[in-house]
């Protein structure tokens, strides 16, 4: 008895099909989409442009030695680049970056997997690492220059001791989180101890080591240009040092500019190294593309 | 299949273990627990939560201590990990990092050395077809959906040819399609290969479905309570009906009783009415 109602009710409600309602499903939708998606790309270029217009006309009614010009930055730029300022001071500041950093990544997987395998080990090293993570290290930076002088050591050495913590802490963290069931399938697998280590509990960590390494980055650009500032007065540091003394400041910007070049380039490396070396990282942050 | 071997045999004798609490108090979580696996048997280990029966499957395993009684595997002593075993975890537990084919060569590491190259593509394989995965072999386990993460973490544990399969609630966190579509695949791989397979499950339909004996524990202390064989034919396919004739639901009734009784003792005076004598329970099992 029920049947005969429902299919009468159903067939006519499905035969006209408003204009409308078919426009709104094909075309409208699409070109919405396409709409917010062409002012998804275009905002933020529309927003730098704006500002940059802001910039060149307030920069043009202020004294040059408070506000260059981005045009004047960009001429300073291409001068720096022309009489061969930039490039010796740019590749200095990658090798100072990369030297200390690498180190950094080196040593602070090594402690950080030793802190995270071993309670002993991270109750004894733990007061340190939450000491130094939590101190300006800037302030030792005299230190430094009495250790290791004014050269690239010193530099390096900043770098270094800025990145490590990080480093150290987030591989540690995730070293200890290793699930118990995958050490469990470790042993029952027979694999050694050494490669429970290597082949379970550092792969585990490698979400949060490069989470680490991105925190790592940022301390280390600054480390490296402080101590091409204060230490050697060499590099981008440098740069930006000695035309800020003499008043330059668009030079002074270019400068900080390139500073800011190396951070982008190194970042991006960074991640093109996860993405090629560790694909199956990529479910967290997939969801942003 | 791959080299078939018999199964194990496993013998549990008297076996008590006691977590340590402060105080120099100890909390008893298993107490006299006595089993006795056959090789080739499928034997489930059927309790209400928290009787012991993950701990004590992790003590057949190797990876979990006790501290009385006996746990040997073919007349040796459990002394870490025994040879041969395939273990099956309640979440799967691949590694995030490796693709199914790669999760499943993990189960080959032991007899690796005795492998060519080409020999242990083909058992991971010929594995990953019984298990219906060869479509899915170079996915990664986050690209999987439960039921698959699970086929993959059975092919890993019976790529080898385990003398000895242990598998801690391996369907629990699974629908119910998918956990119906599991536990047959099961019944066909195990019982084609003999292979010792214990298993742990709250699912009193699944223990009926799948085993031969099924140890009911009770709780705190966990003990083995009674023993149910269970005498339906094999093979047992859902489809066919067969689990639904009146044997099947009288001992999964039966079960269940046993499984009930000890939570409504724990519950409180009112569902219990008179202190349970072990005893008349037995007198009851026996009957059936």
């Amino acid at each position: 008895m029920a049947h005969p109602t429902i299919d009468k009710s159903a067939t006519p409600a499905a035969e006209p099909i408003p204009d409308e309602t078919r426009a709104w499903e094909t075309s409208s939708t699409s070109t919405v989409w396409d709409r917010v998606r062409r002012l998804g790309v275009l905002l933020p270029l529309l927003s730098v442009i704006v500002f940059l217009g802001i910039w060149q006309v307030v920069g043009g009614h202020v004294d040059p030695i408070l506000l260059a010009t981005p045009i004047n930055v960009a001429k300073a730029f291409w001068d720096l680049l022309k009489t061969g300022q930039l490039g010796p001071a740019f590749a200095t500041a990658m090798g100072d970056l990369a030297t200390g950093y690498a180190l950094a990544a080196v040593v602070g997987i090594a402690i950080g997997v030793l802190m995270g395998r071993s309670p002993i080990v991270e109750r004894v090293l733990n007061p340190y690492v939450n000491f130094f993570q939590a101190t300006p290290l800037i302030a030792l930076v005299p230190l430094v220059v009495i250790w290791f002088g004014v050269g690239f050591e010193a530099r390096v050495t900043v770098t270094f001791m800025l990145a490590v913590w990080s480093i150290i802490i987030n591989t540690a963290t995730g070293v200890k989180e290793t699930p118990a069931s995958l050490i469990d399938v470790g042993r029952v697998y027979k694999l050694s101890r050494w490669r429970v280590v290597t082949g379970v509990a550092i792969p585990n960590a490698v979400p949060n080591i490069f989470a680490g390494f991105r925190i790592a980055l940022g301390k280390a650009l600054i480390g490296m240009v402080i101590a091409q500032m204060e230490i050697s007065v060499t590099g981008l540091g440098g740069l930006i040092t000695n035309y800020g003394n003499a008043f330059k400041t668009a030079y002074l910007l270019a400068a900080v500019c390139t500073a800011s070049l190396v951070g982008v380039i190194a970042a991006a490396v960074l991640e093109l190294v996860r993405r090629w070396v560790f694909p199956w990282t990529q479910g967290e942050d997939i969801g942003r593309w | 299949m791959t080299a078939t071997q018999p199964g194990a045999a496993i013998d549990i004798v008297a076996v008590g273990k006691l977590y340590a609490q402060r105080r120099g108090t100890a909390n008893v979580a298993l107490r006299n627990v006595n089993l006795r696996v056959q090789s080739g048997e499928f034997v489930s280990l059927v309790g209400a939560s928290g009787c012991g029966k993950t701990s004590l499957i992790r003590m057949v395993g190797g990876l979990a201590p006790y501290n009385a009684g006996s746990i040997s595997i073919d007349g040796n002593p459990v002394r870490g990990v025994p040879k041969r075993l395939g273990f099956v975890f309640q979440d799967a537990a691949l590694m995030p990092w490796k693709t199914v084919r790669d999760n499943v060569t993990m189960g080959l590491n032991e007899i690796a050395k005795t492998l060519s190259k080409q020999e242990s593509r083909a058992k991971v394989a010929e594995q990953l077809e019984l298990v219906g995965l060869t479509k899915y072999a170079d996915y990664y386990p986050r690209q999987l959906s439960g039921g698959m993460k699970q086929r993959a973490g059975l092919a890993r544990a019976l790529v080898s040819g385990p003398s000895l399969l242990l598998m801690d609630e391996p369907f629990g966190a699974l629908d119910a399609f998918t956990r119906l579509r599991l536990q047959e695949e099961l019944a066909l791989i195990v019982s084609k290969a003999n292979t010792t397979t214990l298993f742990v499950t709250h699912d009193v339909d699944e223990a009926v479905f799948l085993s031969d004996r099924i140890a009911v524990m009770s709780a705190s202390p966990g003990t083995v309570k009674e023993i149910v064989s269970v005498d339906l034919p094999r093979p047992r396919l859902r489809r066919q009906g067969l689990l639904d004739n009146r044997r099947a639901a009288e001992l999964r009734d039966h079960v269940l009783r046993l499984v009930m009784e000890d939570q409504d003792g724990k519950l409180g005076p009112s569902t219990a009415a008179a202190p349970e004598q072990p005893g008349m329970l037995d007198a009851g099992a026996t009957a059936s």
